[in-house]
């Protein structure tokens, strides 16, 4: 199974990000597990829109990664352009491994040195949405950001099955 | 007439741990329980509900496949609430039980009658060894094995008219079967077969063995993107002879083709609420020894993650 910092991404556009480039550029960086046809993915949209707009002007990166078997350049440009973010294929599902993603909106948050330091769900909503949700990966950012520990390091991914073979 | 028909719904309950998922044909949240809906989502750790059926009999197939609408003036209707419990053991292993309350309501020339009690509980386990939705072309692969016990009251010791008050097969029963089901996008597709072999049961000094019983079952399922999900589920039971002291009735093998039309929709997260109307088609051949029925089922689950 390959480090996760050893892989490389492949931009909707061709271009190549290695992940130890991505890690060494922010402080933080979330790497959150995409499916193209889960509702519970469609029903996060909103709101993964709205964490990269308070949180990348912080310094956190951001990789919205589609392993999924059937991911194709043509169709992960096409879902970009809809949900208002950017997607990176992940050829073979190797980042997926290496994080042990298994369904979609799993994140993970990565320091510049490629240690876990939150994995987990995006909040405690499936697909639909609630404003008394607990935002675990966004609170996580914070409580790094703020330089404590986060207070749930590890939470519950509740998206579709990532289909990785 | 009305417990054979109950090994028939018993199989399909037993199911529940087959076909399942309808909701979200993409292997995720709220959709659990085409067929039947006792099966856990991915997410969840555990469920509770309840489903009530209501089915009224149309009319009967004889030993030969012909097919004979209800007599004049006869009526007969069934009605069962279920109860549904679930539970993960693992991550790819559930365990779930589904508790009967029958009720028969018969209405024949100058005589009515209307009973009914706890029929035969059904125990089932599911093993996932594959879930639908993890690889673009090997379906998911699930293995079932379940038993069935006689705690519903056998024909033979009914007491009320028409029989009204028999709930149960009067036998244990065990059941294997072996799930398949696959995703693409909205879509879901799943097979599932069932075996089920019925114990010697005793009964007024006379000896009986149901036959094996072999149901299979296909469902096919589109998720909108209102979280609304619609399906079709057609199963077909077929039942060898019974042999009554050792000698085999060459006439009671058993067999039903019963369709479906399935609507679920998750209200949250956790509740979602599922019906469906059913009917056995009545049409010679496609039938024998069983009564052909029509109705509906409405189920309410609470799911815990």
């Amino acid at each position: 199974m390959p480090e996760a910092g050893s892989v490389v991404l492949r931009g909707t556009d061709g271009s190549l990000h290695p992940v130890d480039a991505e890690l060494r550029g922010h402080p933080l960086t979330v790497v959150s597990f995409f499916s193209a046809h889960c509702p519970c993915q469609r029903a996060h949209d909103a709101r993964i829109r709205e964490l990269v707009a308070k949180d990348a002007p912080l310094g956190v990166g951001f990789l919205f990664v589609d392993s999924e078997e059937s991911a194709t350049m043509g169709r992960d440009a096409d879902e970009a352009r809809a949900r208002g973010y950017a997607l990176v294929l992940d050829d073979g599902g190797k980042l997926a491994r290496a994080l042990d993603a298994e369904y979609a909106t799993f994140s993970v948050v990565l320091d510049r040195d490629g240690h876990v330091v939150y994995r987990g769900g995006f909040d405690s909503d499936q697909h639909h949405l609630r404003d008394d949700r607990a935002p675990y990966l966004a609170n996580a950012i914070d409580d790094l950001l703020a330089g404590r520990a986060p207070r749930a390091s590890e939470t519950k991914a509740l998206g579709c099955t990532l289909e990785l073979r | 007439m009305f417990p054979e028909h109950r090994a028939t719904a018993i199989a399909l309950a037993f199911a529940a741990l087959a076909p399942a998922r309808l909701a979200h044909a993409q292997a995720c949240c709220a959709g659990s329980g085409a067929v039947t809906p006792a099966r856990l989502a991915i997410h969840e750790d555990a469920l509770v509900g309840t489903t009530l059926r209501v089915g009224g009999v149309l009319g009967n197939y004889a030993p030969d496949g012909a097919y004979s609408s209800q007599p004049p003036h006869t009526t007969e209707v069934d009605v069962e609430e279920d109860l549904l419990a679930a539970a993960r053991i693992t991550k790819r292993a559930q365990v779930a039980v589904l508790i009967p309350l029958v009720e028969t309501f018969r209405a024949y020339p100058g005589q009515t009658a209307h009973s009914g009690g706890v029929g035969d509980i059904n125990l089932g386990a599911r093993y996932d060894f594959a879930l639908a939705g993890e690889a673009r072309f090997v379906p998911g692969i699930a293995v079932l094995v379940g038993a069935t016990f006689p705690t519903g009251r056998p024909p033979e010791e009914a007491t009320q008219p028409l029989a009204v008050d028999a709930t149960g097969i009067g036998a244990f029963q065990g059941n294997v079967g072996l799930a398949l089901e696959q995703t693409w996008g909205p879509w879901l597709l799943n097979v599932s077969g069932i075996l089920a072999q019925r114990a010697t049961r005793s009964a007024q000094g006379v000896s009986e063995t149901l036959g094996t019983q072999l149901t299979a079952i296909g469902a096919l399922a589109y998720s909108f993107r209102s979280d609304l999900t619609l399906g079709f589920v057609g199963s077909y039971a077929a039942e060898g002879n019974a042999a009554i002291n050792g000698v085999t009735d060459p006439d009671s093998h058993k067999r039903v083709l019963t369709l479906s039309g399935v609507a679920l929709y998750p209200l949250t997260d956790a509740l979602r609420i599922q019906g469906s109307l059913f009917l056995t088609p009545p049409v010679s051949s496609l039938g024998a020894n069983q009564p052909a029925s029509a109705g509906m089922t409405l189920t309410i689950l609470m799911g815990f993650s």
